[in-house]
């Protein structure tokens, strides 16, 4: 199975086969390209095996391509009604939105919202070469896909995921009791954190702002306030990102890092290759129902 | 906690679960039948390498399309170059996209001064930070821009995508006659003529209703007015 991670002009890439008792990486690497039209049109194409008969394909997409908001509403009929009344409905022709549950409440939605054509195109692609696209996930989403599944945190209490979009542009996924509670977004802006999105409850909000201040400001390695924190960085090099590389002390936040889901002190890679390593966390959605 | 996939159909998803653990199954094994981390490959248009028996091909290859250049030059150019090759429905879309993204999530750290779309489109942001400019970059349309600093530590950006050419195929009276009618008795639209230019400002909602209405018609330029109203100035 060929799994791609879209970003704007880059993609990551994975083979893997999976088995009754094992997933067997057989490949993966980075592919660079001049735009983002030319990476939908031409990564599967040049990743495919030609050989090979397994012809499915699995897609995520970095989440700064879609566009996050929130609604309150009761069903598919008042969600009508709400898009009627806030002019929603225009978008419909341009954008594909999908509402997920999110907090405690019954009427609370995460929306999320992606641009028909790359949807459009990917399958178009994907068509044409005869092979079926079988899932279409979005970045941090499948980060937390890994952190479930084989870091282990399905057995937590809480957990929170941090992506260092940037090294100063952070994105946040919370999950409490097996519940998805809290989106959000925050800048790092002269020593501060500066909240940019927040979806979800108030009580979850204070939690995870307590708790960035704690990890980010403060630069303390370990916190009481989430029971484990996994952190990975999609671009660049974040000086606490490299903090958390370098740190040999026991600690519950960990390093989304694929390559080395164990923790293990043996496997030795220098900063560079980590942080590259850390790149591959959004590709967790393939290790989608696997105990590890 | 759910799993997101963008094939399910759209609207409120129901599929909400409890996480099941069973610690009793047997554990499952990770493979890397590689573990050296490759670098970075980039994929160019020109970087393909070719062989010697395909230079003989790409020469005739090239023969063929000076041909048909020549060929194409025989034709009446006007009329050719006015069919709508530039500015696709495609582009159209992630114009839109892009616009509309940007109307609705302007906040403290971007905001939106001005979107023109005449021969090109060019957008006008304030922002406090340039690394920003990776946001905006980071979207279907990839931009040019130029950097202009501005007080208090403030940044203007003016990004800039070519069109090219007009879609000849919208006939622009009928567009703008439309939305005149459809908005003349609409008390949340205040609309102006003078010279050759109409003023129309309302929510943000409408003025991109609007704007989809003439998009590809004529000169457009849309500016924020505060309390999330905006102008839009169409010039034919």
């Amino acid at each position: 199975m060929l799994n791609i991670l879209l970003h704007n002009n880059k993609i990551n890439y994975i083979k893997s086969k999976k088995t009754k008792n094992s997933l067997s990486i057989l490949d993966y690497g980075t592919n660079g390209y001049d735009s983002l039209d030319i990476a939908i049109n031409k990564s599967i194409l040049d990743l495919l095996d030609k050989q090979n008969k397994d012809k499915e394909v699995s897609v995520v997409v970095d989440s700064q391509l879609c566009v996050f908001n929130e609604i309150f509403c009761e069903n598919e009929d008042s969600l009508e009604f709400h898009n009627n009344l806030s002019g929603n409905n225009s978008l419909t022709n341009h954008m594909d939105s999908y509402y997920y549950p999110i907090g405690i409440r019954d009427d609370h939605y995460l929306g999320i919202h992606i641009d028909k054509s790359i949807k459009k195109r990917l399958q178009n692609s994907v068509g044409m070469l005869d092979c079926s696209l079988t899932s279409f996930g979005v970045g941090i989403f499948s980060s937390e896909v890994l952190a479930r599944y084989v870091f282990g945190a399905k057995t937590l209490d809480d957990y929170l995921i941090i992506r260092f979009i940037t090294s100063n542009l952070i994105e946040v996924l919370y999950v409490d009791d097996g519940l998805f509670m809290f989106y959000g977004k925050y800048k790092l802006l002269k020593g501060k954190i500066k909240s940019l999105k927040s979806i979800g409850s108030i009580d979850s909000k204070t939690k995870i702002d307590s708790c960035l201040d704690r990890i980010i400001i403060k630069q303390s390695k370990t916190t009481a306030i989430i029971q484990k924190i996994f952190i990975y960085q999609s671009n660049g090099q974040s000086p606490i990102v490299k903090e958390f590389i370098n740190n040999k002390k026991k600690t519950n936040i960990h390093l989304l890092n694929l390559f080395n889901h164990t923790n293990s002190s043996e496997i030795e890679m220098s900063i560079k290759d980590s942080f590259k390593c850390l790149s591959y966390a959004e590709l967790g959605n393939i290790f989608r129902g696997m105990h590890v | 906690m759910f799993d997101i996939d963008l094939l399910n159909k759209t609207g409120i998803q129901k599929n909400i679960s409890r996480i099941k653990i069973n610690q009793k199954s047997k554990k499952q094994k990770i493979i890397f039948e590689n573990s050296k981390i490759k670098p970075i490959e980039v994929n160019h248009d020109d970087a393909i390498e070719i062989s010697d028996s395909e230079n003989v091909l790409s020469f005739f290859i090239v023969a063929i399309l000076v041909s048909a250049l020549i060929f194409i030059g025989s034709f009446d150019y006007e009329r050719l170059i006015n069919t709508n090759v530039f500015f696709t429905k495609n582009t159209e879309e992630k114009v839109l996209t892009d616009i509309i993204r940007l109307m609705n999530n302007s906040d403290n750290s971007i905001i939106v001064k001005d979107i023109i779309l005449n021969e090109s489109l060019n957008i006008v942001l304030q922002m406090n930070d340039l690394d920003n400019i990776k946001l905006m970059n980071n979207k279907a349309l990839n931009y040019s821009y130029k950097i202009y600093e501005d007080d208090d530590n403030q940044f203007k950006v003016l990004f800039s995508y070519p069109f090219n050419r007009l879609a000849p195929d919208k006939n622009k009276n009928q567009q703008l006659s439309t939305i005149i009618m459809k908005y003349k008795n609409d008390y949340n639209v205040d609309a102006q003529m003078y010279d050759n230019s109409i003023l129309f400002k309302s929510d943000s909602k409408t003025i991109l209703r609007i704007l989809q209405g003439l998009i590809n018609t004529g000169s457009i330029r849309v500016w924020p007015d505060g309390n999330g109203r905006f102008s839009l100035e169409y010039t034919s």
